[in-house]
């Protein structure tokens, strides 16, 4: 082959690449917002036996996912089951991290498709019970959500429950109060009385006798409201 | 064995061992740090456990590279034969060269646990995860000597390495399988094959656990049958690359 047909070629090639790429310059490689969530054998094998530098990858890839590749994505759009795979998949590496639960409670639950809020409250409550002493922060950003924004009176008095089947030495007496104060502004009296009695009952020497007093007195005047 | 011990670190310098793997070290840190910025929430737990997971990675790399060119050098040059024309036994020879690349992977360690402990997110954590990226590395340092010194090539010596790597990293979860409830055809075959494997790998995939870092050593009590393992594992490496030295001629 002549040198004059080589450089031709190249001429030629160089030519028609550039002219390749200039027509699949705004073509973008299908991506979902939220790919499927992976499995707990694919984590297994991809973690490399360094759990937590796998949760610290995937957690990334969650938060940035359907805002990537210059699109940006509106939380109603998202697949919200997927998420909930995805942040059990995350609980799966390292249950004890906060970032994924951030995630759940601060981020995805500004969505504007309410119904896709329940799966987050759900996960949410699930991921408490799987470490009530440690977690128990994020139960009431639960609360927050289903009170706030999807006014849900079953699912509100449902974490109540959760909350109030709860008792270890870090749960400060908010906590032990706050399912009966729920159970109060849901109308539901004689629960709110059972509720604080109970709380009453475990707070036992952390409260003074003036607070026990007030407490009481609340117990008798939810009785009251249920009395015909 | 001395000399040869210098020889080792000597060379490890003139070669830019240290200038090299310290500036893949601050890259990794720099990356690590930026990208943890990215992070809405835990930063400072990004950050270390990006840093020092990609450091692990790049010291072995590293570590692998170096001993595979290294002694494909000794061989090419004929300084091994000059090495051990002198009062020097093989064995010892080899005993030798892997408390050099010992010493050196100490000294490349100490910027590593700088980053860490700047973290200040475990203390005990990053004593536990420093000591045993230490004794992973004295082991990949005692396959990568095994190979070079029965291949007597780079590349080959680098491939079976970073492979013997990623299986002792994953042999815990191919014993996994093995004990998985759903079995295919290929389980009948391939079970067995990892099961006789396993007793044969070590399991690296316990060690240089990132979360010692964020939340501090595990309650586990295996450590010391971990690092009692990684210990026979070195010698067993380390007395194979003895016997295949032995049966060289020069």
């Amino acid at each position: 082959m002549s040198g004059f047909l080589a450089n031709g070629i190249l001429i030629l090639a160089l030519i028609v690449q550039v002219n390749l790429s200039a027509s699949l310059k705004d073509v973008r490689a299908y991506a979902e917002i939220v790919e499927v969530a992976p499995t707990n054998r694919y984590l297994a094998a991809a973690a490399f036996g360094d759990n937590e530098l796998l949760y610290r990858r995937l957690v990334m890839d969650l938060q940035n996912a359907g805002d990537t590749g210059g699109r940006w994505s509106a939380l109603e759009d998202y697949d919200m089951r997927r998420v909930v795979d995805w942040l059990n998949a995350l609980d799966s590496l390292d249950h004890r991290a906060n970032h994924h639960m951030v995630l759940a409670a601060n981020y995805f639950s500004q969505t504007q498709a309410m119904p896709d809020l329940v799966h987050l409250v759900k996960y949410i409550q699930s991921h408490v019970a799987g470490d009530p002493e440690r977690k128990l922060y994020w139960l009431n950003q639960a609360l927050l959500m289903a009170e706030r924004r999807l006014e849900d009176k079953d699912l509100i008095l449902d974490i109540a429950d959760q909350l109030g089947s709860y008792d270890f030495p870090a749960m400060t007496p908010v906590a032990y109060i706050l399912p009966a104060k729920v159970y109060e502004k849901w109308g539901d009296y004689e629960g709110a009385a059972t509720y604080m009695e109970r709380a009453i009952d475990k707070l036992g020497a952390r409260i003074s006798a003036d607070e026990r007093q007030v407490l009481e007195a609340y117990v008798t005047a939810m009785r009251r409201q249920t009395s015909p | 064995m001395k000399p040869t011990v210098r020889f080792v670190i000597i060379t490890a310098l003139r070669d830019r061992l240290f200038v090299s793997l310290y500036g893949l070290l601050a890259i990794t840190f720099v990356i690590a740090i930026y990208l943890s910025g990215g992070a809405i929430a835990e930063t400072d737990r990004m950050a270390v456990v990006y840093a020092a997971g990609g450091a692990r990675v790049m010291l072995m790399m590293g570590f692998t590279v170096f001993v595979a060119f290294h002694l494909e050098r000794l061989y090419e040059t004929r300084e091994l034969e000059a090495l051990l024309s002198r009062a020097i036994s093989r064995e010892t020879f080899i005993v030798a060269y892997w408390i050099g690349m010992a010493f050196n992977a100490a000294l490349i360690l100490l910027p590593v646990a700088a980053v860490i402990f700047f973290f200040q997110l475990s203390m005990s954590g990053a004593v536990l995860w420093m000591g045993s990226v230490l004794l992973e590395s004295l082991v990949v340092i005692a396959f990568a000597i095994f190979c070079g010194v029965s291949l007597e090539r780079a590349i080959p010596t680098i491939f079976v390495t970073v492979g013997f790597y990623a299986l002792a990293r994953l042999i815990g979860f191919f014993v996994g399988i093995t004990h998985g409830i759903v079995k295919s055809d290929v389980n009948q075959v391939a079970d067995p094959i990892m099961e006789y494997l396993s007793y044969l790998v070590p399991r690296l995939d316990l060690v240089g656990q990132t979360r010692w870092l964020v939340y501090g050593p595990d309650s586990l009590n295996i450590g010391g049958v971990i690092a009692a393992q990684l210990a026979v594992y070195v010698a067993l490496l380390l007395a194979a690359a003895m016997f295949d030295l032995r049966k060289k001629h020069f």
